[in-house]
């Protein structure tokens, strides 16, 4: 019994694992390699150099460009994103005001409610407010985080006693002073918390910047990413009719884009795996 | 799929204390502060959620209804779309086969490895997690080759089935376990973390009192940990739901990478509405479309969330 | 314990003085938002505004060559995925330029399309998208480009072809000395198919064709007169799949079915099961010569002066017709505010010896005449038999049919989409002409075409 349990586990490690492991082997390897050697073998460092140059000039500098509309439309969603949920999640569970209730319910249905069936009508809405192809196309959007206030509520009225609130007031703390300077210095765990949803989600984002988004030099690298399947030689036949003088894209130089595209996920995972399960449980199951 | 987070559940407690009460907005005005200080808090928000996600439905509901034929016409011409039912079959046996074994596996991996140690847990854990990073198009670029019975390390799976070349591997009728597997993949490893999170919660003298009383590993599990956990399954089915009937990129980018070989751009009822809006400039049928995945989306979840008591807000 | 939505959701007071706040904020940050929006779009106004050229991965060189020989052009280059496998690109992002308006400088004036039957697709209603062409290029140039059925729509000029992707025979003349001695290859589709039939029996695991590639409909059928992509004027749309310049061709390739392989030249089984060298001829555009088959890797086909090209086979009804597979266009979008400077550009890309007739730049065989010779003399050593290559290919040139003609729908993304799947599993080429013709028919209804049968 414990032995198979274990034997599934191990099952499972390799469903998870493997494709990764694929991915990190495969840029060492050259395109004729690739489909020819065993998918664990692995090629030459030189070899990976080759294609991390190839890839990372390909198109001029494409993939950089790429690399920092991402980094903008996701900092900047992620950044709207923390101001407005925080303050929100605060408003939510420890003040009272007219509407709270309606207000937390609506935050409810529309944090379930699936973002993508939004993307036409937001298209274009933004397209009459004249942002339309500017980052607040998408800025706002990814700075709209539901989510990121429901957690951010149940935060607050879960870990701040309002006693302690009540107390400040007395002692003659102004609303906004007892929100900076008590509840805020709390809250840090779920700044955190709140910051990293809000970033993978905008990072990992595809339709929205899809249609958003004029031509390739906006392009985040998700969008970029499929951009060069087109680019490569194996997932379009044009390209082998292009001419002998020019550089073709193999499937190596689109797993090393993909390796860079999950990149800065991939290293908050590794880094602050930790932090983000504790977080993740402080603000689900707090008592 | 991006990464699966707890619904928080605030403790019964408090509950019980708050809901006793008849109005209750009144006699906290005193601890809670003054109302105008509530409005500024939560103004920034609001304006954003005005914006983005009221606005846009209202728009859709508007654009759904001002077709060219008619208030319903939209509607109709949507409904008659020869693309229409094959493309809500596609998501239904996608929807069917990624929840079931989802739910299932996540379930019982989950419970497995709350009997390891904890060193040994967390490893798992942690290399379950990891594809999470990958989501949408990269995570199709790898699965492009994952399914490659020439070049994928699966690839005597995928000959032991019958598979010689990847356009075997992609028929028709194997796309909805693909994209199920794919969503599986990225997907999992979050929400094994978060509910063994839950588990972790549940007190150890609980599960002390039901050793000594002589039930075996499986029997604490299915008796006393599953129905501590449930809150978090039924969400995860919420989130799952209302996610999987958005499918598009899935399928969008593995149609430009396979050729167009059995997979078409109009293959979930998302790439179809997208479709029509773009390639016919139907605008208003496309809102229909939109609207009716809505719809559908937030129907099932408000019945899971309803019956599954899942948000104990006050 | 009770959630909050399971109680009163909408009670009375609170929800409208929360909506009149809604309103009011909402409004203001509407207009606020609207008052910027004249400042950013008036900047794009400007007559400086660059010329804006969308090209695909295998047009890089052609733009290397440009920049060269036009220093200090204005020119903003914009790669893109060439709409490969007609991935809809350019459908999507011109109907939402369609919405948004065209900004000069940032939409594009230029196009190239990978998908030679993309012309009449974004040059007709909805989209009308194409500037006709005919008051900017003298047609002394134009008419001089192969293939101009692609591009000639309603007596508009809405695109030049940049290569003459015209079908081929394409035989491997090591292979077939050995297996048909003393033999000449077929000159009918009938002939095509009793050689197979020969070699299934002679030398089982050697092919004569593929099947069940998206582009199968343009090889087999579009080589026939198989008249059921037919587009009669005014949206009308001819599909008989029961002519027998369908039934015919479609009747010989089952009866050889066992000699065609579903390893086509793009899977990774043509190079991992060594298909490439298993191929005893092949009907392929004329680029996949060079390009795949005497490609220097050898893992891709057999090298050089090995394959030999042959004309494509006498249809069945007796016409001498073939198909063609790919191509591409170079379009001028109707929106340019520059629309002399944008139809130059697309003239030289399309036309320039120094592009056209250099196979380290392309490996099409340029659709413009005039550049043929030259280039067709860059084959010599590249294949068996030059000469007769380099005449075969010639002639196949102009003998693109022109009765299938641009639409507004993919057939290879349908015939992928529906006859694929079925031949892959071992149907017969006959049910998948029946699947492909009913989804053609419905996705012309779909666009507002009348069907004829």
């Amino acid at each position: 019994m414990r032995f198979g349990g274990l034997a599934i586990l191990l099952l499972f490690t390799a469903f998870f694992f493997v494709p990764m492991i694929w991915l990190f082997l495969a840029p060492t390897k050259t395109d004729g390699q690739l489909v020819s050697d065993s998918p664990f073998a692995f090629g030459s460092l030189s070899t990976l150099a080759h294609t991390f140059h190839r890839i990372v000039t390909y198109d001029g500098d494409s993939l950089l460009i790429w690399l920092k509309n991402s980094a903008i439309y996701s900092f900047g969603g992620t950044a709207l994103a923390v101001i407005a949920a925080i303050p929100a999640g605060y408003g939510l569970a420890l003040t009272q005001f007219i509407g709270r209730r309606l207000l937390l319910s609506i935050t409810l249905i529309v944090m379930i409610m699936p973002a993508t069936a939004l993307v036409l009508p937001l298209f274009l809405e933004m397209n009459k407010l004249g942002l339309y192809g500017t980052i607040w196309s998408l800025i706002l959007p990814f700075g709209f985080f539901p989510f990121g206030v429901y957690l951010a509520y149940i935060y607050f009225s879960s870990t701040i006693p309002k006693d302690l609130l009540a107390a400040a007031r007395i002692d003659g703390a102004t609303e906004w002073g007892v929100f900076r300077y008590i509840a805020v210095p709390l809250a840090r765990p779920i700044i955190g918390l709140v910051g990293f949803f809000a970033f993978v989600a905008s990072w990992n984002n595809f339709f929205l910047p899809f249609v958003m988004t004029y031509d390739n030099s906006q392009y985040p690298l998700q969008v970029g990413l499929q951009q060069l399947i087109g680019s490569t030689a194996s997932f379009n036949p044009a390209n082998y009719s292009a001419g002998t003088s020019i550089v073709v894209l193999h499937r190596p130089d689109l797993a090393m884009a993909v390796i860079i595209a999950i990149a800065p996920v991939l290293i908050v995972f590794l880094f602050a795996q930790r932090t983000l399960v504790t977080g993740m449980l402080t603000g689900a199951t707090k008592e | 799929m991006s990464i699966p987070s707890a619904p928080a559940v605030t403790s019964g407690r408090k509950s019980a204390a708050r809901g006793g009460r008849a109005a209750g907005t009144r006699e906290q005005l005193a601890p809670g502060g003054s109302r105008s200080a509530g409005y500024f808090f939560v103004a920034l928000y609001v304006l954003l959620l005005l914006l983005l996600g009221v606005a846009p439905v209202v728009y859709a509901v508007y654009l759904a209804l001002s077709g060219s034929g008619g208030l319903t016409s939209s509607f109709t011409s949507a409904f008659s779309d020869f693309r229409f039912a094959s493309a809500f079959e596609h998501i239904l046996e996608f929807m069917v086969i990624w929840l079931v074994s989802q739910t299932f596996l996540v379930v019982a991996l989950v419970l497995m490895l709350h009997n390891l140690s904890q060193r040994v847990g967390a490893a798992f854990r942690f290399l379950f997690y990891i594809p999470g990073a990958l989501a949408g198009a990269a995570s199709v670029i790898v699965w492009l080759f994952m399914l490659d019975p020439t070049a994928s390390p699966f690839g005597f799976i995928l000959h032991w089935l019958g598979y010689a070349q990847f356009d075997n591997t992609v028929a028709p009728g194997n796309l909805p376990p693909i994209f199920a597997i794919m969503a599986f993949w990225t997907g999992a490893g979050g929400w094994i973390v978060v509910m063994y999170g839950a588990l972790n919660n549940i007190p150890h003298e609980l599960l002390e009192a039901a050793q000594i009383d002589g039930s075996n590993a499986f029997q604490t599990a299915m008796q006393i940990k599953l129905p501590l956990i449930r809150k978090w399954i039924v969400y995860m089915l919420v989130l799952s739901f209302a996610g999987g009937t958005q499918l598009f990129v899935e399928p969008t980018v593995l149609g430009s990478a396979a050729l167009g070989v059995g997979i078409s751009k109009y293959w979930s009822p998302n790439q179809l509405a997208w479709f029509i809006a773009s390639e016919y400039d139907n605008f208003n049928e496309a809102a229909a479309l939109s609207l009716v995945l809505l719809v559908l989306g937030l129907m099932v979840a408000a019945l899971l969330v309803w019956r599954g008591r899942l948000f104990e807000v006050e | 314990m009770r959630s909050l939505i399971h109680r009163k959701l909408w009670r009375g007071h609170s929800l409208w003085a929360m909506l009149t706040v809604l309103v009011v904020a909402g409004a203001s940050v509407g207009s606020a938002l609207a008052v910027a929006v004249p400042s950013a779009s008036a900047k794009a106004k400007t007559s400086s505004a660059p010329l804006v050229v969308w090209y695909d991965a295998a047009r890089a060189a052609f733009v290397k060559e440009y920049k060269k020989t036009h220093p200090g052009a204005n020119v903003k280059w914009v790669l893109y995925s060439g709409d490969a496998n007609g991935d809809g690109t350019l459908q999507s992002k011109f109907a939402l330029y369609n919405r948004v308006g065209w900004k000069p400088g940032v939409a594009p004036d230029v196009v190239f399309d990978e998908e030679n039957y993309e012309g009449g697709w974004l040059g007709e209603p909805p989209y009308n998208d194409l500037l006709n062409l005919k008051p900017y290029i003298s047609q002394s140039v134009w008419s001089k480009d192969d293939g101009l059925g692609d591009c000639l729509i309603d007596g508009k000029l809405v695109c030049l072809r940049n290569d003459d992707a015209a079908n081929v025979l394409w035989v491997n003349t090591k292979l077939w000395s050995q297996f048909f001695p003393g033999q000449a290859p077929p000159t009918t589709w009938a002939q095509y198919a009793a050689d197979g039939q020969a070699l299934i029996k002679s030398h089982p695991g050697y092919y004569i064709g593929e099947f069940g590639q998206p582009w199968d409909a343009e090889t087999y059928l579009w080589g026939n007169e198989c008249p059921i992509n037919e587009a009669s004027g005014n949206q009308v749309l001819t599909d008989n799949p029961s002519s027998p310049n369908c039934t015919k061709i479609a009747g010989l390739i089952d009866s050889a079915l066992g000699a065609f392989t579903p390893n086509g030249p793009f899977t990774t089984a043509w190079v991992t099961d060594g298909t490439a060298q298993k191929m005893v001829m092949d009907i392929g555009a004329i680029w996949q010569g060079s390009a795949i088959y005497a490609s220097g890797t050898g893992s891709n086909g057999p090298g050089t002066n090995v394959m030999e090209a042959y004309p494509p086979p006498v249809a069945t009804n007796g016409a001498h017709v073939t198909g063609s597979i790919g191509g591409g266009l170079w379009m001028v979008t109707s929106h340019t505010q520059q629309p002399k400077a944008a139809a130059a550009l697309v003239e030289y890309m399309d036309t320039s010896p120094q592009i056209q007739e250099n196979p380290t730049i392309t490996q099409g065989l340029p659709a413009y005449a005039p550049d043929q010779d030259k280039w067709l003399k860059s084959l010599n050593g590249v294949f068996a038999n030059s000469g007769a290559t380099e005449a075969a290919i010639k002639k196949a040139a102009g003998e693109i049919w022109t009765g299938w003609s641009p639409v507004p729908w993919s057939v290879e993304s349908i015939f992928g989409d529906v006859a694929t799947p079925g031949l892959i599993a071992g149907g017969s080429f006959s049910s998948a002409l029946t699947a492909l013709s009913t989804n053609i028919s419905s996705a012309a209804q779909s666009a507002g075409w009348q069907v004829k049968k």
